[in-house]
């Protein structure tokens, strides 16, 4: 089976972030990307699928500007994805919105992966929008909110479990598939210190992006009006206590009286 | 042509995955090891299998290749963490695996080295004796030889790692009378040679995941193939292996420095007295801008000393005098700067961290415990100060 993992780099949120001069969007100066969250899963279970599936090739794929694409590809790599391809993005696009569906669902369309996966949402904005849009673009079929993923190489098809508000639904479809993965089956590993030194000298494919400059739709989309930095957190209090009773109490009077959470 | 003091992205990537992998894996048993004052088994055998305790070997004997520049991002990222794993890998790496690296036959370096730097075995090294600390080369465990081997009788003291070891670099007298000059030799000993036990470990102030270990040696007998490098050049195996230590000494305990600087900063962002933030005051500000120049100097005199150790490679044959004089001086200066400064530094954050710093089982706390150390082993810091002092005087400034 091959699949085709999607990646998205996201800003570290411990690092420096702060918003451009002109206070429009985040400035990308300073900032270190990683991969995060959803995609984290996403690669987990890819790599997960591989295991109990050997044979399996797991291609890692990015769109998006350098460096920080060829970045988190190299991570990706370093946990153990076989193979990974960076998809240019062309100056002033960020990779996020259909625009990225568009680009990728570009690349995906000549390769036969069984499975694409990703996310259900991406490391840092909660669009969601591309497991969806891309298997609308791709005329494959798409799942999101999807956990315990496996596949059933005699019969060619993915079994899954979506999870919904008012329950669960079980599914079992025919490859090929574009899922947007909720949670892996267990939680991401971290790269071992071979694998990361290994991960420096693959090779990370380039598709130039005049080669997807077709599929995009012209000029990038406009900034947002502002961007700003959450509100910072308010000071923690220290409750002192003498017992486990007091310290219960204390707590409780200051939910009632201060924050005013409990009646 | 200036001078580019910055890392390559290969070495922003393996401090990275050090990073993660330090702060998923080892960072949440720190405490329960502090308290239970037990080797950290679990997380040592993860370290092993994942290359950490070769890294500065080269990849032909088992190792990851990444050097001291390498070596010493590693323990940096250690000391963030924990002191304690610091030490194991420290003692192993650079005490243990140098001396063979550096002065070992193939033959020694295929039976030893490998294994240990594949993970596969734990080294310790052993030079200080109840009678000889700082005067090392004083020591009196005795190396007799019989037939082509040795015998060895003594008893060896406060050994990192000495309990757990696979293998202990041990160093013996073959001639009392000639003392450091020539008296001292190198042995590999290992673990369940008839003769050879491990006698009481200390209960310590910290470090508390690290066995600090006697060795009793009563008429252990060992083949030639255990001596390393020649007879006599053993106190110069175990100097040459403290320069590679201190400096990866000196890089853990920045490591502790910037622990306790980051610990400092967001805890006196938080803490609100008498109205405001305590970072608003300038007596808590003075401590952190402190705190921050001597990790800046500090970062800069760690991974110049690394570097230097790196073009020097690891041939000491091919070294020259006045370098190896200079690399001497480099080692001793880092490793008694930054313990100091990382002594200070912790200290001060415990004072900014008012009473909740001197609670059991707080990071500040069991790092002001762990921190004390290493102004101690490795050679005190009164002996970085003559070494320091003693090249001043014969090469000059
Ligand atoms: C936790 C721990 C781990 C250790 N791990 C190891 C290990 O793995 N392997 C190993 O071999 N050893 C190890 N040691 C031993 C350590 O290196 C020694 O304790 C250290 O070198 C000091 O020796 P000493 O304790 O005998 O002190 P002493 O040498 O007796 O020193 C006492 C005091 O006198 C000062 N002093 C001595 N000589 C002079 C002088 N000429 N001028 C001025 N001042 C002087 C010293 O600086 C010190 O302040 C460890 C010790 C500890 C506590």
């Amino acid at each position: 089976m091959e699949i085709q993992v999607l990646v998205k780099p996201a800003p570290e949120t411990e690092g420096r972030i702060a918003p451009t001069a002109d206070g429009s969007r985040l400035d990308p100066a300073g900032i270190k990307w990683v991969l995060a969250g959803y995609d984290e899963s996403a690669v987990e279970q890819a790599l997960l699928l591989r295991e109990r599936s050997p044979g399996t090739i797991v291609h890692a794929l990015s769109w998006g500007p350098a460096p920080r694409s060829e970045e988190i590809l190299r991570a990706g790599l370093a946990l153990g994805c076989d193979r990974a391809t960076w998809v240019e993005a062309p100056p002033g696009f960020e990779p996020t919105g259909i625009d990225a569906a568009r680009a990728l669902a570009a690349v995906l369309a000549d390769r036969p992966a069984e499975l694409v996966l990703l996310g259900q949402q991406s490391g840092d904005s909660e669009d969601g929008l591309q497991p969806l849009a891309l298997a609308a673009l791709l005329g494959r079929p798409g799942f999101g909110a999807v956990s315990r993923l496996t596949w059933d190489a005699a019969g060619r098809q993915f079994s899954f479990l979506r999870s919904l508000d008012h329950g669960a639904e079980e599914w079992t479809v025919p490859a090929p598939v574009v899922v947007g993965l909720r949670q892996a089956d267990q939680d991401p590993r971290t790269a071992k210190l071979p694998m990361i030194l290994k991960s420096r000298k693959m090779p990370v494919d380039r598709v130039a992006s005049a080669t997807v400059a077709a599929a995009l739709d012209g000029h990038p989309g406009s900034p947002p009006l502002r961007f700003s930095l959450p509100a910072p957190r308010s000071g923690a209090k220290l409750i002192e206590y003498a017992s486990p009773e007091e310290a219960a109490q204390k707590l409780l009077k200051r939910l009632r009286e201060e924050a005013k959470v409990l009646p | 042509m200036g001078i580019d003091f910055s890392f390559t992205p290969e070495q922003e990537a393996l401090r990275d995955g050090i990073r993660k992998f330090l702060e998923n894996e080892v960072a949440p048993v720190v405490a329960a090891m502090d308290e239970s004052e037990e080797f950290p088994e679990a997380t040592v055998r993860k370290m092993q299998q994942q290359g950490y305790f070769g890294l500065p070997v080269p990849e032909a004997y088992g190792g990851l290749g990444l050097g001291k520049v390498g070596y010493a991002i590693l323990l940096e990222e250690l000391g963030r963490v924990d002191a304690s794993h610091g030490a194991i890998v420290g003692a192993h790496t650079s005490l243990g695996t140098t001396p063979i690296l550096y002065y070992g036959t193939e033959e020694q370096k295929r039976r030893w080295l490998v294994p240990a730097a594949r993970g596969e075995k734990l080294l310790a090294f052993s030079l200080t004796e109840p009678g000889s600390g700082s005067d090392s080369g004083a020591l009196r465990t005795a190396a007799v030889p019989r037939g082509d081997g040795f015998v060895l009788t003594g008893s060896k003291l406060y050994v990192t790692n000495g309990r757990e070891a696979d293998t202990v670099v041990l160093l013996a007298a073959t001639d009392p009378k000639l003392g450091p000059n020539g008296g001292v030799s190198a042995f590999l000993v290992d673990r369940g040679t008839p003769g050879f036990r491990v006698g009481r470990c200390e209960k310590k102030m910290g470090l508390h995941g690290t066995s600090t270990a006697e060795l009793v040696l009563e008429g252990v007998e060992l083949g030639p193939e255990h001596l390393l490098g020649g007879v006599g050049q053993g106190f110069s195996i175990a100097m040459t292996a403290l320069d590679v230590g201190r400096v990866s000494l000196g890089a853990a305990s920045l490591g502790g420095l910037e622990a306790a600087l980051g610990q400092s900063l967001a805890f006196a962002r938080e803490r609100t007295q008498f109205g405001r933030p305590i970072s608003e005051y300038e007596a808590i500000q003075f401590k952190l801008a402190e705190m921050a120049m001597h990790a800046q100097a500090l970062r800069l005199l760690v991974y110049a000393a690394a570097a230097h150790q790196d073009r020097m490679g690891i041939d000491p044959t091919r070294w020259d005098r006045a370098d190896r004089a200079r690399k001497t001086r480099e080692a001793a200066t880092v490793k008694c700067l930054a313990s100091e400064w990382a002594s200070e530094a912790i200290d001060e954050a415990l004072q900014i961290h008012g009473g909740l710093g001197y609670i059991r089982g707080t990071p500040i706390e069991r790092a002001y415990r762990d921190a004390r150390i290493s102004e101690i082993f490795e050679g005190t810091n009164e002996i970085q100060r003559l070494v320091v002092a003693r090249d001043l005087l014969t090469r000059g400034p």
